[in-house]
């Protein structure tokens, strides 16, 4: 077997001809339709060694064994489970003795097994692995050179094959290819850029593309990738696309077409080229061709340090933008969210995550510490949540190595750690955990024996530091460097001694800064102002990042204009678009008037405030309740529906605002109903989803619109018959009903409805509406139309009048 | 690939919370909208709360055609699926694929114990309704990659029963073709799929030739 080592000479000597398709070429070798491929070639293994000499003889360096279907999951679909060790390993061997002899490599390869791993299905990501394991044992024993983990739609499945791989064989060089559909996405969303970011620090040794696209989607993918991959690129597109030519599907590239794509594909940043689907030793051969008088990439890596969130990168540049890792995930001091963790909930972190990444948090810290719980279990319960429902990156936060050791393991991107000191524990079993893994680092400069005095002290540490995480091949860039800020209530000093030590990592070392904000101000009145003047004066010293709370809105926007300051934010474009734009970042808060606050309160759809500026202004007694109603709250609704009506707003503010003037009229009724104001009797207003149909959120939006608006709304319900809708309409004597339907087979039922209400002499108007309905239609059946709830509000006015 | 036009069930479909269609089906306008942040969040907490609520399972088989003409396409076990737009949506294919999935009855749930509160039901319903879309690209995706190693090329375009005159009442071939049952569909009188955010589509298949 080769040496990730030799691997890498291997990559920068020469750029590396992969195989092509090996399944097509089966066929073409006699391969019948509806066989197990890895058991008929294991009976035919003449057949493979034709293919594999083919592609050798053509100028592959490496082939691939033909095991893509060989994991013990998909040979389980063959009742072939319990003999894939065997399989396995006599494909590697045929593959071995096939091209060996002619100088070639065979890599071993690993394929999806259909299922998908947690998160993103329900599959337990340890089952994964052994999976796996279980087949690169056996293509270890065949004799392989190296293994390759191909055509995974599934970041998670990657990661378990490679780990799996990592763990059967640590020396051996692994290679990673994904498939990204022509969005430059995997199934589950996932980016070139953060599956990179996530493989090459987890410890693949080349990562690229393959399948699903032709070449030239996958020269975007991978000019998208090169500017920061340390490791070699791979590129195996399909002949093109499918297409019909003189009756039969054909692949739209031969092979000359295609070599010609291989240039840009070079240009691009490709270091190992060869085909997918559709491709042939010709296409190879012409891709040798290429190959031989086109330069490949020489890896340079990135200058930043990158992490990567389960879907997309953060880059940390000690010289670059300030990031803030949002502090709130961490049950310290928070009973709400103690309480909840305890019972086993994490929809309170849940919460919190989203309302810090929507403050503008580019991190989220995660701290599941806490005394009475199992922290290893609530860590990985946690994370495979944020996982599903944030992008960004998260940042580890544990003392614990085993918490750390689970958490970095299933998450599914490249965490950062927070954090590595000097202390024996964190050193020795923390750090090769870390490593192991490919976390990026807070390096806390702690020694020992407890909190350094001074900067120099600090300094010392560090540098002691980074001679331990260079023993794990940890560059400046992957690292963090932790303030150590500590309260100026117990040492005046502290905030100075801080200041110092950040401006020599970021001026001397060149490297990331962060600190815990909020211990600066412990102890003292007014922490916020504390915190955010610290902060000011830090990154002016070149402090580039913080765990702190991005839910205070003076705090981050005192972020946004240090950064336009000091030129990080380019033409102040980020200041500019947050100071100048008109919507709120934050929902209003109560006012002094509570008649103002009602009105805003049903303006940004807030039920519980509206309730409570309602009995706060019946209290006071200087707002008389048919005032509020007409002058506040009627008047705000009307802004809700201007605003919707300009697509200011969408449907669940509309919805929203209409429900907090319920709770609002609700709370005003007692009041109102004293009020000595003639009153007009509301319209009757009959609506129901028709026989035969359950669909029915589109009639209940209709009908609170309806409420809304004056109307006494009669919900009959969904799958209605034609004789409750009329006879309700003539007993209560309405002059107007809405019918819904959603389905074609159900919209005929309208005309039953209005056939029956004519022969029952109900002279009511009728609206239709619904997904299928149209005004022709409608118009048809002898009703109006209505598309959407403001509509059906409109057209129930303009009938009434006639 | 015999065993393609046997059903292959998918008991857990990969699937990502399809944020931006769900917003974009509850008519946020990228430039438009004026939204806070605490607002925001709120609506993408409560989508969670609904994708959490939601499990896709999927099946699917291939499909052998008897004949076609400008009307119907008939399948070899007898079935004719009447329609001109399908007809010509199936015109050059060599076979068919049907696949179904159903996200369970995790959002009806929701959407019931929340059934006096429009604004949260709405948002349940989008997610509902987009997941449901969505994991049927997914199954078709990964029917797609398993296809292409038997020289199968699945087409993108999806052709479902109530559009282009291929009436709703297919569904009930379409229940007897896949064991919907398994996913826990059911087919109401009117052709109704319940639970509700259950979807069912055809596709086109071709031979490659190689």
């Amino acid at each position: 077997m080769m040496k990730r080592g030799e691997f890498i000479i291997f990559c920068n000597r020469l750029t590396v001809v992969l195989d092509g398709a090996t399944g097509t070429e089966l066929i073409k070798q006699g391969m019948p339709a509806g066989v197990c491929p890895e058991l008929w070639v294991l009976e035919h293994p003449e057949s493979i060694t034709a293919v594999q000499q083919a592609y050798a003889a053509s100028g592959s360096h490496i082939v691939y064994t033909p095991t893509f279907g060989g994991n013990a999951v998909k040979l389980a679909e063959f009742g072939l489970a319990d003999r894939a060790f065997e399989i396995n390993k006599k494909l590697a061997e045929i593959s071995c003795a096939a091209v060996h002899p002619l100088g070639v490599k065979v890599f071993g390869d690993i394929a999806p097994t259909g299922k998908f791993v947690e998160p993103s299905g329900d599959w337990a990501f340890e089952d994964a692995v052994n999976v796996f394991k279980a087949q690169a044992e056996a293509l270890a024993a065949g004799g392989v050179d190296g293994f390759v983990i191909e055509t995974m739609m599934d970041l998670q499945e990657a990661r378990a094959a490679l780990i799996a791989v990592r763990e059967v064989a640590p020396e051996a060089p692994v290679m990673v290819t994904m498939t990204f559909d022509s969005s430059q996405r995997t199934l589950t969303g996932v980016t070139p850029e953060a599956a990179l970011v996530t493989l090459q620090s987890l410890g693949a040794d080349a990562f690229g593309c393959n399948c699903s696209t032709g070449p030239a989607d996958m020269t975007k993918v991978i000019a998208a990738l090169a500017p920061i991959a340390e490791i070699p690129l791979i590129a195996k597109p399909n002949a093109g696309l499918p297409m019909l030519k003189d009756g039969k599907t054909v692949f739209n590239m031969d092979a000359k077409m295609f070599a010609n794509c291989m240039d840009d594909l070079f240009a691009a940043g490709a270091n190992l080229v060869g085909g997918c689907c559709g491709t042939t030793p010709e296409h190879i051969a012409g891709v040798t061709e290429r190959a031989r008088v086109n330069r490949h990439r020489h890896i340079r890596g990135c200058a930043d340090g990158i992490i990567a969130g389960s879907r997309k990168v953060e880059r940390l540049a000690f010289d670059k933008n300030f990031v803030v890792i949002g502090e709130r995930i961490n049950p310290t001091g928070k009973k709400a969210l103690q309480a909840e963790l305890r019972e086993g909930s994490t929809a309170l972190a849940l919460q919190y995550a989203l309302e810090q990444t929507g403050a503008g948090a580019k991190i989220l810290d995660v701290n599941m510490g806490m005394p009475g719980v199992d922290e290893t279990a609530l860590m990985e319960k946690t994370i495979l949540q944020l996982a599903r429902a944030v992008d960004v990156p998260l940042c580890i936060d544990s003392t614990s190595p085993e918490v750390v050791e689970k958490a970095l393991r299933i998450y599914p991107g490249r965490a950062l750690l927070n954090s590595i000191s000097l202390e024996k524990e964190r050193i020795e079993k923390v750090l090769p955990i870390a490593a192991k893994y490919g976390a990026m680092l807070i390096l806390l400069p702690l020694g020992d024996n407890g909190l350094p005095e001074n900067c120099q002290e600090r300094i010392i540490n560090l540098h002691r530091l980074f001679l331990e995480v260079a023993k794990y091949n940890y560059a400046r860039k992957d690292v963090a460097v932790d303030a150590l800020i500590m309260a100026v209530s117990a040492a005046p000093d502290a905030g100075n001694a801080a200041l110092e030590f950040i401006d020599y990592c970021h001026n001397n070392l060149k490297v990331n800064t962060v600190c815990g904000l909020s211990n600066i101000s412990f102890g003292l009145p007014n922490r916020m102002l504390v915190n955010r003047t610290f902060l000011t004066m830090a990154m002016t010293r070149g402090l580039n990042m913080a765990i702190a709370n991005p839910m205070n809105e003076d705090f981050m926007n005192s972020i946004d204009a240090v950064e336009a300051l000091n030129t990080h934010d380019e033409k102040m474009k980020n200041y500019l678009a947050k100071q100048s734009c008109s919507a709120p970042t934050a929902a209003p808060a109560a006012v002094a008037d509570p008649a103002q606050t009602a009105y805003n309160a049903v303006l940004h759809g807030d039920a519980a405030l509206a309730v409570k500026a309602v009995k706060n202004v019946l209290e006071k007694g200087d707002t008389a309740p048919r005032k509020l109603l007409d002058e506040y709250l009627l008047k705000a609704i009307a802004e809700v529906g201007g605003k919707f009506e300009k697509k200011q707003y969408f449907l669940p503010q509309l919805l929203a605002g209409a429900e907090a003037l319920q709770a609002a009229i609700k709370e005003l009724e007692g009041a109102l109903a004293g009020d000595n104001e003639d009153k007009i009797k509301p319209e009757k207003f009959i609506i129901a989803t028709v026989k035969g149909d359950i669909h029915d959120i589109g009639k209940n939006i209709t009908a609170l619109m309806l409420r809304n608006s004056g109307f006494e709304v009669i919900d009959l319900g969904k799958d209605v018959p034609a004789e409750v809708i009329v006879e309700r309409a003539l007993k209560e004597n309405c002059r107007i009903i809405g019918l819904s339907a959603l389905m074609t087979t159900t919209m005929t039922e309208m005309s039953k409805v209005i056939e029956l209400a004519r022969e029952r002499n109900c002279q009511a108007h009728f609206i239709a509406g619904g997904a299928v309905v149209d005004e022709k239609f409608a118009e048809s059946i002898n009703a109006a139309y209505a598309s959407d709830a403001m509509m059906c509000v409109r057209v129930a006015r303009e009938l009434l009048q006639k | 690939m015999e065993k393609f036009f046997n059903v292959n069930i998918v008991d857990s479909l990969a699937l990502t919370l399809p944020e931006r269609a769900v917003f974009s089906r509850l008519g946020r306008n990228r430039f438009l909208s004026d939204i806070s942040n605490i607002e925001e969040s709120r609506i993408k907490l409560l989508m969670n709360q609904a994708f959490a609520a939601v499990h896709p399972r999927g099946c699917w088989r291939l499909l052998k055609i008897a004949r076609k003409s400008n009307e119907t396409v008939t399948l070899d076990n007898g079935i004719e699926l009447k329609s001109a737009a399908f007809a010509g949506f199936v015109r050059l294919a060599d076979y068919l694929w049907i696949g179904g999935v159903s996200i369970g009855s995790g959002i009806a749930e929701l959407m019931e114990k929340y059934s006096d509160n429009m604004s949260k039901s709405v948002i349940f319903d989008a997610v509902g309704s987009e997941c449901a879309d969505e994991a049927l690209g997914n199954l078709q995706k990964i029917s797609a990659g398993t296809l292409m190693r038997y020289n199968l090329v699945l087409d993108k375009a999806r052709f479902s029963p109530g559009y282009g005159n291929l009436s709703l009442t297919v569904q009930r071939d379409i229940f007897n073709l896949l064991p919907m049952h398994q996913l826990g569909v059911s087919l109401t009188e009117s052709c109704i799929m319940v639970p509700e955010k259950s979807v069912t589509a055809f596709a086109v298949v071709n031979k490659l030739t190689v």
